[in-house]
């Protein structure tokens, strides 16, 4: 199942990456994200994606209706968690995944229809990590590109930096967010590699 | 059912309260003092229609809307000319029934290719529409199987939106379109409808939009009441049309 036409996905990774690419962060934070991004953009133009190997912490999932009315606070620990969950932890039958997949494309297309973004990325890079596919997942990842600036980094906040005065470099505010988004559009480029792999492993299988 | 809801009480005190407004003079004569509230007034009028009631100062001020053109004004959002010729229809004004799906083209619904773009007014214009394709859930709207696909999705999606937000009266209606449209109950869809159900307050009302439990501790007592029904008695007819609607939905089953 692939989300967004490639072409669209691959232009707007490449402009990402440019725009990773022209910005020179000084402390080591800013560095490491930078670094982050831009393996990501990588693996996501070569079509392996980034999967993040989580650590070997366990995790339960809430029940669906603490997970549809939780506090935004708790929705992204949740997301959190599952980033940080061993292989095993994150894997669930198909029924589960049936309904987490569209609990997870739900309550992120809401965050997305309230204008928080950044939210919507943390979701769909977790709803990858579970393995989860579902239409409205594909929504948030076009919702997620439609951020982009004509600079290539992404998050519109223009509106929210005409209010404050910062003496950081004018790509600072953006940098965080990009990262993120660029991190679940690489989860979820892992995911879809995922079952081209499995579909090939099958193929040979077979034949 | 409507017996079991002890509805057949409660509607003859409703039909007794739009008898009483429609025979208030002082409410008759503003559809003609003020026309651009015509619709508005002779609505009540238009559902006592049907059921024979008939009133020589309405039927004239209606004669008058509808020569004026304004009924019938092109600047009217979609499923607003939904709404009137629905009640049109029913008040048998129409010779036939609307054709429901010329209607329904022009509605944000039906232009709707996500449910990312609907607002709440739009989401409101969305369960309305549905009202009045499913007859107020009396039939399931005419879609073919990929456009009942598209809508159930958009539904669902806004299902869990307002569910998330607590926005209870939007969740009861588009619940009630759910039933309409016989949509299979996904264990999203059941949770916000237990979600719902377990909003209703011991007093017996559905929270409303703008209701803050909160607000209303510190508001006087003897305001309480007054407070509770401006807020809730939206929601709570809401409530009650999705109760009689789930009993309505089962005689909808092929």
């Amino acid at each position: 199942m692939i989300a967004v036409t490639l072409n669209v996905r691959e232009l707007a990774i490449q402009r990402a990456q440019q725009w990773l690419e022209g910005i020179s962060p000084l402390t080591r934070e800013a560095k490491a994200l930078r670094s982050l991004g831009l393996l990501c953009c990588s693996r996501i133009l070569s079509g392996r994606g980034l999967r993040g190997r989580g650590g070997s912490a366990r995790f339960r999932l809430p029940t669906t209706r603490d997970f549809v009315t939780g506090e935004r606070a708790k929705t992204l620990a949740v997301c959190r968690s599952i980033s940080l969950a061993s292989a095993r932890a994150r894997s669930m039958d198909p029924k589960r995944q049936a309904v987490w997949s569209e609990t997870f494309g739900g309550v992120a297309l809401s965050y997305a229809r309230a204008g928080d973004p950044s939210t919507t990325a943390a979701l769909l890079r977790a709803s990858a990590q579970l393995g989860l596919e579902h239409p409205w997942l594909m929504e948030a990842e076009r919702f997620l590109l439609a951020q982009q600036t004509p600079e290539g980094c992404f998050g519109l906040f223009a509106r929210e930096l005409q209010m404050v005065r910062s003496e950081e470099p004018p790509w600072m505010p953006y940098l965080n967010f990009s990262v993120e988004v660029l991190w679940a559009l690489a989860e979820v480029t892992a995911l879809h590699a995922g079952h081209e792999q499995g579909n090939g492993d099958r193929a040979e299988g077979s034949a | 059912m409507a017996a079991r809801l002890g509805l057949p009480h409660h509607l003859r005190r409703w039909r007794r309260f739009l008898l009483d407004r429609c025979e208030d003079r002082a409410f008759a004569e503003l559809a003609r003092r003020m026309p651009s509230y015509a619709y508005a007034i002779l609505l009540p009028y238009l559902t006592l229609r049907p059921t024979g009631y008939r009133s020589s100062f309405h039927e004239e001020s209606l004669r008058l809307a509808w020569a004026s053109g304004f009924l019938f004004a092109v600047e009217v959002v979609p499923h607003r000319v939904l709404d009137r010729e629905y009640f049109l229809w029913k008040a048998g004004l129409r010779d036939s029934e609307p054709c429901w799906s010329t209607l329904y083209a022009n509605t944000a619904l039906a232009a709707a290719k996500d449910a990312l773009h609907i607002d709440r007014e739009a989401a409101y214009a969305i369960t309305h529409t549905l009202f009045y394709l499913s007859d107020w859930g009396r039939r399931v709207p005419p879609f073919e199987e990929e456009e009942y696909a598209r809508v159930t999705s958009i539904l669902d999606c806004l299902v869990v939106h307002y569910w998330r937000l607590h926005h209870w009266d939007l969740l009861g209606e588009l619940l009630v379109n759910r039933l309409a449209l016989l949509a299979p109950w996904s264990p999203l869809a059941t949770g916000a409808s237990t979600a719902f159900l377990n909003a209703w307050r011991p007093e017996g009302c559905v929270p409303g939009e703008g209701l803050e439990i909160e607000g209303l501790e510190k508001a006087p007592r003897s305001e309480h009441e007054s407070i509770i029904f401006r807020e809730c008695y939206h929601t709570t007819l809401v409530g009650v049309f999705y109760c009689v609607s789930t009993l309505q939905s089962r005689s909808l089953r092929p």
